[in-house]
């Protein structure tokens, strides 16, 4: 599969793939495990992410594949898929679909993903940009919660132990799943345009405050007590908001985060079909057909609160093994085969 | 052979029909509630809307018992011939003996059902919750609409706080702050309920003390969370005539000074002056006497409101905030309400009279 | 006599060619060397002139001039039975030189074309008040009075075995892409059918995908339109009788592009370009937004408002879907049966139709007053569109949204929403992406959708679903 994006599309793509799901699973689990002095960790959290950024932007020429490392790859596409579509999955029955089968729901989900990755490459490229205006929505209303912030809340400050330090970076590591896809799709930017430097520098301050403004609003908003019984605070705190003509501001914003979580799903599922695609490209169209039988199928194994904890603690180590470990492997692999 | 299958899944939906669908004809709008009991006794009242015929709505009240508040509601429903619906419920009555148990125990279906409206208020009653739940004829209007005009306009005249049924719950979980509840009682002359000021809250129970709806001004102010208009009228003495003298809120700011177990409290606000006979304003010494006169009194009343809620252990003016942030000696003394109730503090007020109304 | 004798049997021959039809004319006339026959529709040609150009002509042969047959109106070559037959259909004035076997075409046509007024289904409010009409020459002519330069093309191609219909593509050489050209010309050379007489034949042979239910190709009347089409690279296309051009590659936003934003002020312009895109958004999702709320997500409502729908619904025996259904079949046909009933009597019918059964099926209780509310709200917003295929287009996809909010409420109408867009981003205009400046992605153009911007800037059309534009290769999925 041959394609070729622009800067912009490049850095919409991934901020959408890292934002998608975890902008309403992320906060509750980092707030909770850093404590009061959440916003310091994940300052430090961006930090590390820019540095990984710029060892992705520095090396991403030699991360070149072969089959073996490709299989683990899709699996573990395959993986964070399952995940997030059980979790949205999870999150509809609670607050909007009790009643409706649930593999009806995922079944709904995962046939838009089909039809995007049936279409052509662009399509899934440029899906995330009907995003863009919901995404300002978003941080537009989460502004109504401005009169109800606790500005005290923040403080006092270095109250965290060491402990709540290690599980605080941990955790926040939720926030950078898929920044992996950066070494996959980099080497289709157009050649013409810089990176390096201020663009990259641009997108993560774009991703950094887009999360560290999540992350401090909630923790604002919420008391350290009030937030351990809430698992998707910002669904929370949108349901909380009154505005003048309309009620419960969170279902809307439940059913653009579906949308988001979809498309996200669907970029996930492209890379994965990419990287299939680059070892075979019989069957193409079979092939799709039957990764997406496999995301109806596999999530429902996952849909209790349990296993969606679980699910939710795994996926970071599992993350840490394929966004860190397998990557650095690779490249220093290939950086020595070429000396 | 593709078109089959999609045509018979959309034929395979539209027989199963749609799950989750609460049509609206068929629930009941439920604007105001109200629960009087104690834990394992709950009774609860429902007011709910009865359309007879097209053209008007009317309201009407059932009651329920159980052990929990859902299981009143689901008592009250088989009562009624539409199923009450709490999603849309505008205010919630609660007797003194209700709020005796914690807030979040009792309401905790509230914050855990999706549907629920955060938007509603929480208010104590003094005595039997049934009469505040029939309309009387002097209400003018339903009942729903009544507490919920009466309220906002008390919100607007800053005597009772803005609280939602969510920032009530997150007042609850905060150590460093309390909870303060509308308290509305029946009047004496109309026999219709009216707003008499806040019920306190000492750590998650009503403290049984309340306050009168000038105090309970003062503590917006205090919290420098005021409605649109904030009044006071005091009555000035001079040359052996008494003057009331009304002035409205401007602009203020606060400054707390905390230091170990005693905290100086400063405000400094700005007045216009709305209604005082005797005039004179145009000179500097007579706006001097006024903006002496007022300081005073206001120091006055803010202090013996504080020493009020020093007795009820209630700090719904947030003290305990700044103190948890700044203040982590005094924080952890032991609990706020006790360490609260023993503090020494000072308000000051000071007033500067910056309009004088389209005359002098 | 034996030359009159042959003469004599090749009228009767080509009068049998016509089949004796009653207004064609087939007479012998003089000639300087020996005698031509004249062979010609009088329904089709101005019979005077025809004398005059004769005349002219015979003038010319006598006094011997090189080329004498070779005037404005005029030309000669050598004759086959099927080139008269030709020139005869087409309204010329052939004459055959059985001595020399020349044939000489005098151009006299006489048709009746329709004055170049305004077309009514596309007013503006300021700008030219001028038309096309039923005359392919007319139109094109009217194209040139706008765009006086030579690069501007015109091709004609014949289609059709049994109709011989003219169809005419025009495009500015310099500007439009040389691929979409070509694809236009292969497109319409590879139709294959005997019968073709409308331009929606036409357009249903060129579009990329018929299927969908969104319109490729924009249809206007307006020459002013064409113009500024033109201008921008694209390539217009029509067919001889028809007043309607189809233009092409085309983006989802052009049909919400008037002609009236660029003549009337840049404010003006801005504004009424979103607040048509605007009604889009209310005509596809308002009454699927209705349903669900009524539906499923009642809690959603602010008290006040609640209680006025609670007592809207109250007593209707449907469910919203049916109920919306009721109104909006009832809506569709007022608006079928007003296009076909003659002019007097439209309005009538249309305040009957609107009011008083409007009014009259809310008082019998079948349908809720709101529900005709958010109903008429849609089919008002619809017909903002300034393009009629966009405006059917649009009335027909919220059936989906409204039986999706049916089934699943909010969600139903998220993901359906998501499904068109993905619908969007895969449809092409000659192979040109339909949903330009987001597919590919492209931040400094973004804005041309929502804003009308100061100067008429031309920007091309988007040439491929790739980034950066470029040429095309070999093996793209597009």
């Amino acid at each position: 599969m041959n394609f070729n994006i622009s800067r912009g599309q490049f850095f919409l793509l991934l901020f959408i793939v890292q934002s998608g799901s975890s902008f309403f699973s992320f906060p509750s689990p980092f707030i909770n495990a850093a404590g009061r002095d959440a916003w310091l960790i994940f300052l430090v959290a961006g930090a590390f992410h820019y540095v990984m950024l710029l060892f992705y932007e520095q090396n991403y020429k030699h991360f070149k594949i072969g089959q073996i490392v490709g299989w683990l790859y899709k699996g573990y596409w395959l993986f964070v898929s399952i995940v997030y579509l059980a979790y949205v999955d999870y999150t509809l029955a609670v607050w909007g679909f009790p009643k409706t089968p649930q593999f009806i729901v995922i079944a709904v989900l995962v046939s838009v993903s089909l039809y995007a990755n049936l279409s052509r490459a662009e399509t899934v490229i440029n899906l995330s940009v009907l995003l863009i205006p919901l995404i300002l929505l978003f941080l537009v209303f989460l502004q109504f919660a401005w009169k109800d912030l606790v500005w005290t809340n923040l403080f006092p400050v270095g109250e965290s132990t060491s402990v709540e330090w290690t599980k605080g970076l941990l955790k926040a590591q939720l926030a950078f799943i898929g920044i992996e896809l950066y070494l996959f799709f980099r080497k289709h930017v157009d050649k013409k345009q810089k990176i390096k430097g201020r663009p990259l520098f641009v997108y993560q301050l774009v991703w950094f405050l887009f999360f560290f403004f999540s992350v401090v609003i909630i923790l604002l908003y919420f008391t350290p007590k009030g937030l351990e019984r809430i698992p998707e605070p910002l669904l929370f705190l949108l349901k909380a908001q009154e505005v003048t003509f309309v009620e419960r501001l969170d279902l809307f914003f439940l059913y653009i985060w579906t949308v988001w979580t979809i498309v996200t799903v669907t970029i996930i599922s492209f890379a994965a079909l990419y990287v299939h695609r680059l070892h075979s490209t019989k069957h193409d169209k079979r092939d799709t057909i039957i990764w997406h039988i496999l995301l109806v199928l596999l999530p429902m194994l996952f849909l209790s609160k349990q296993s969606m904890e679980q699910l939710n603690d795994l996926i970071i180590y599992v993350y840490l093994v394929f966004g860190l470990l397998v990557p650095v492997t690779v490249i220093i692999t290939n950086r020595r085969k070429r000396k | 052979m593709k078109k089959i299958l999609l045509v018979s899944i959309a034929c395979s939906l539209l027989l199963a029909g749609c799950w989750d669908e609460r049509l609206y004809k068929d629930i009941t709008i439920v604007p105001l509630m109200g629960y009087d009991g104690e834990p394992g006794k709950w009774t609860g009242y429902f007011t709910h809307a009865v359309v007879a015929n097209p053209d008007s709505i009317s309201f009407s009240t059932v009651e329920g018992s159980g052990v929990s508040i859902e299981e009143a509601r689901l008592d009250a429903n088989r009562k009624t011939s539409e199923s009450l619906d709490p999603t849309q419920v505008l205010v919630v009555l609660l007797s003194t003996k209700a709020v005796k148990t914690d807030l979040l125990e009792t309401f905790d279906i509230a914050y855990r059902m999706p549907r629920t409206r955060l938007s509603s208020r929480f208010v104590v009653v003094e005595g039997d919750l049934a009469p505040f739940m029939e309309k009387t004829e002097k209400m003018g209007k339903e009942v729903p609409d009544y507490y919920d005009e009466t309220l906002n306009t008390a919100i607007f005249a800053s005597i009772i706080p803005d609280e939602d049924i969510q920032l009530a719950v997150r007042l609850l979980l905060d150590e460093g702050i309390d909870l303060q509840l509308p308290y509305v009682k029946m009047s004496e002359t109309t026999g219709t309920p009216e707003v008499a000021g806040v019920a306190l809250f000492s750590d998650k129970v009503f403290s049984g003390h309340t306050l009168d709806t000038k105090e309970s001004t003062i503590i917006q102010i205090l919290k420098k969370k005021p409605g649109d208009e904030t009044m006071f009228t005091f009555e000035w003495e001079k040359e052996g005539k008494k003057y009331p003298v009304t002035v409205g809120l401007v602009k203020y700011n606060k400054k707390w000074n905390i230091k170990d177990s005693k905290i100086n409290a400063a405000y400094k606000m700005k007045v216009q002056v709305n209604e005082f006979a005797y005039n004179h304003l145009d000179e500097e010494k007579k706006r001097k006497e006024l903006e002496g006169f007022l300081s005073k009194e206001l120091t006055n009343d803010f202090n013996e409101v504080i020493k009020k809620l020093q007795e009820a252990k209630s700090d719904p003016v947030g003290f305990g905030r700044t103190v948890r942030a700044f203040h982590p000696h005094l924080w952890k003394k032991g609990k706020w309400q006790d360490t609260f109730s023993e503090l020494d503090i000072n308000v000051k007020v000071d007033v500067e009279i910056t309009r004088t109304g389209i005359i002098n | 006599m034996d030359d009159v004798k042959s003469n004599d049997s090749l009228i009767l021959y080509i009068q049998n060619l016509f089949h004796d039809s009653a207004d064609l004319i087939v007479r012998k006339i003089t000639w300087k060397d020996g005698d031509g026959i004249i062979c010609f529709f009088s329904t089709m040609t101005e019979s005077s002139e025809v004398n005059k150009q004769i005349e002219i002509l015979r003038l010319r042969s006598i006094a011997e001039l090189p080329n004498w047959a070779g005037t404005a109106t005029s030309s000669v070559e050598a004759f086959s039975v099927p080139k008269l037959v030709n020139s005869v259909t087409n309204g010329f004035v052939a004459i055959f030189f059985p001595a020399t076997n020349l044939l000489m075409t005098i151009t006299i046509p006489s048709f009746e074309v329709r004055s170049t007024t305004e077309p009514t289904n596309e007013f503006v409010i300021r700008g030219p008040h001028e038309g096309f009409v039923e005359s392919i020459d007319k139109n094109i002519s009217l194209i040139r009075k706008h765009l006086p330069i030579p690069d501007l093309v015109r091709k004609d191609i014949l289609i059709g075995t049994d109709t011989n219909t003219k169809v005419t593509y025009v495009y500015i050489e310099s500007i439009a892409d040389k691929n979409v050209v070509n694809e236009v010309k292969t497109r319409l050379k590879n139709i294959d059918r005997s019968k073709i007489y409308s331009i929606g034949q036409i357009e249903d042979y060129l579009e990329d995908s018929v299927w969908s239910p969104f319109p490729q190709f924009l249809n206007t009347e307006r020459p002013d339109r064409a113009v500024a089409n033109l201008l921008e690279g694209k390539i217009v296309i029509f067919t001889d009788q028809s007043p309607s051009a189809l233009i092409a590659p085309v983006t989802f936003f052009s049909f919400y592009e008037s002609p009236d934003d660029f003549n009337g002020r840049v404010i003006v312009g801005s504004f009424f370009r979103m607040l048509r895109l605007f009604s889009f958004l209310i005509a596809v999702f308002l009454p699927a937004f209705y349903i669900a709320v009524v539906g499923f997500h009642s809690e959603i409502l602010p008290f006040d408002l609640s209680r006025k729908v609670k007592l809207a619904v109250e007593f209707i025996p449907y469910r919203p879907i049916i109920e919306a259904l009721i109104v909006e079949l009832f809506i569709e046909i007022i608006r079928e049966a007003t296009i076909r009933l003659p002019a007097p009597i439209g309005p009538t019918i249309g305040i009957v139709g609107g009011l008083v059964i409007g009014d009259a099926i809310v008082n019998a209780g079948l349908v809720s007053n709101l529900m005709v509310v958010v109903v008429a709200m849609t089919a008002i917003s619809s017909f903002v569109v300034p393009s009629v295929e966009m405006n059917t287009t649009i009335r027909i996809i919220r059936f989906p949204f409204m039986l999706a909010a049916t089934f699943f409420g909010f969600f139903g109408i998220a993901i359906l929403a998501l499904i068109l867009f993905i619908h969007l981003l895969n449809r092409s205009s000659l192979n040109q992406p339909y949903l330009s400046p987001v597919v590919p992605f492209d931040p400094s153009r973004f804005k041309n959708i929502f804003f009308r911007l100061p100067y008429y800037k031309n920007h091309k059309q988007q040439q491929t679903f790739k980034h950066g534009g470029g040429k095309r290769k070999k093996g793209d999925r597009n």
